[in-house]
């Protein structure tokens, strides 16, 4: 027993979720880490010890933007994929090596803990059957996506067999790579089927050499005079659009530190009087959510657990957010729909205020603009 | 088209398919009213998704 080695978990792991290397040697050893064939970490140690590698493996992968108007049904998703090496060698000449494949994104505790020494990639996102994309939409036998949310879906493409989309008896075969990343980019399935074959699916299959995986079905959005559309990177490592509905209440969010004021002396009377720098306010947005169904809770619970939320199409702009809901309170035990407001504090504080039509003035055509048409712009 | 042609009154030109498709997806009234006027099949689990819409 001079050097043992092991790695958990092993193969597929999330970035997001602990990476353990647990080394036992005997003489002094070097370990390595690889991402894509670039050397990212080393260290060293002797005895019995272990390292946590998630970190340096994290910094490394980058979330995805697929978007709705590629002209692919599959869409490469690479950069939330990284293949991985480590190294362990001693001075006694022995030597250990793994490869294995990281993903962006991870599980929650209570999910790890009871997957124990199993796999989830082997469990959900490579099984032959049920939910396989990197979403929380939807359950394990089918997927529901608003016909407002709808956005690519990623996935990991099977490792044996040929994916394909179908519909009423039609259907496109999806070719991918074994074992690589893609988005489902299902605006444009439903395009397709749009051009090609008169309709407009509102549930479709996915099939894996003909056998059912998993259907994915368009749920109808409400009616509603005011949405607005959030845009976040998911516990999953996958950016998800969230509609929200209802009014929004605009108002700022000062810094808690106050103002720093001074005082100029006035010649005219004689004395002192108080003056202060401009004052930089925060915008702040209230949004009810809307109705939200015990399915869609957690999805938003996962939006405001979110690092990277933009909100979209607000003014013409897409504008970074910090979403918080101070009084999120709903009932434990689920029955109908509830509401809550959730407060979408903007990442940029301003101290000075341009009119609002300078965005078109500055070539962004619309109503009232000299590049104003006859269309419904 | 069917559906379509008996919507513009004519055999729409690419750009009134594009609107006709905006008017499919969008989540308004209109679409409701296209629904209505369209044969709509119903699938298996439909009961959570929109009906799907086919015109002859």
């Amino acid at each position: 027993m001079a050097l043992i080695v092991s790695l958990t978990p092993a193969s597929r792991l999330f970035a997001g979720n602990p990476v353990k290397l647990s080394i036992s040697t005997s003489s002094l050893c070097k370990y390595k880490v690889y991402v894509n064939n670039v050397l990212a970490y080393t260290g060293s140690g002797i005895g019995s010890f272990y390292t946590y590698l998630q970190d340096i493996i994290a910094a490394r992968l980058v979330a995805p933007r697929p978007f709705n108007n590629d002209a692919r049904m599959l869409i490469p998703a690479t950069s939330g994929v990284r293949e991985c090496l480590v190294s362990v060698e001693n001075a006694a000449g022995e030597y250990w090596s793994t490869t294995f494949t990281a993903y962006l994104g991870g599980m929650s505790r209570a999910v790890l803990r009871s997957l124990g020494n199993s796999n989830i990639f082997t469990n959900r996102f490579l099984a032959s059957t049920g939910n396989i994309f990197f979403t929380l939409r939807g359950t394990n036998d089918y997927v529901t996506v608003k016909e407002t949310e709808i956005s690519p879906l990623l996935f990991i493409y099977p490792l044996a067999g040929r994916l394909s989309v179908e519909y009423g008896g039609e259907s496109y075969n999806l070719d991918g790579d074994a074992g690589a990343m893609y988005a489902l980019n299902i605006e444009k399935i439903r395009r397709a089927f749009y051009d090609d074959y008169k309709c407009l699916p509102g549930l479709f299959n996915i099939r894996l050499d003909g056998d059912l995986v998993v259907s994915i079905g368009i749920t109808p959005a409400e009616l509603s005079r005011d949405r607005y559309y959030l845009r976040f990177l998911s516990s999953l490592g996958a950016y998800e659009v969230l509609e929200m509905k209802g009014l929004a209440r605009r108002g700022s969010a000062e810094d808690n530190a106050e103002t720093p004021t001074f005082d100029v002396f006035d010649d005219l009377v004689g004395g002192y009087r108080q003056q202060r720098g401009r004052v930089a306010l925060r915008p702040k947005l209230s949004v009810s959510t809307g109705d939200v169904t015990e399915d869609e809770l957690i999805f938003y619970q996962d939006m405001l657990a979110s690092e990277d939320v933009t909100l979209l199409g607000y003014h013409g702009q897409e504008i970074k957010v910090l979403p918080s809901s101070p009084e999120l309170t709903f009932a434990h035990n689920f029955s109908g729909s509830q509401s809550f407001n959730v407060d979408l504090i903007f990442s940029d504080q301003d101290d000075r205020y341009s009119m609002d039509d300078i965005d078109a003035r500055l070539g962004d055509g619309r109503i009232h603009t000299h590049e104003f048409t006859d269309q419904f712009n | 088209m069917a559906k379509a042609t008996a919507y513009y009154g004519h055999a729409p030109s690419n750009d009134e398919l594009d609107e006709f498709y905006r008017l499919l997806t969008m989540p308004s009234m209109e679409r409701d009213v296209l629904l209505e006027a369209s044969t709509v099949t119903v699938s298996e689990n439909q009961h959570f998704a929109i009906p799907s819409v086919v015109w002859p």
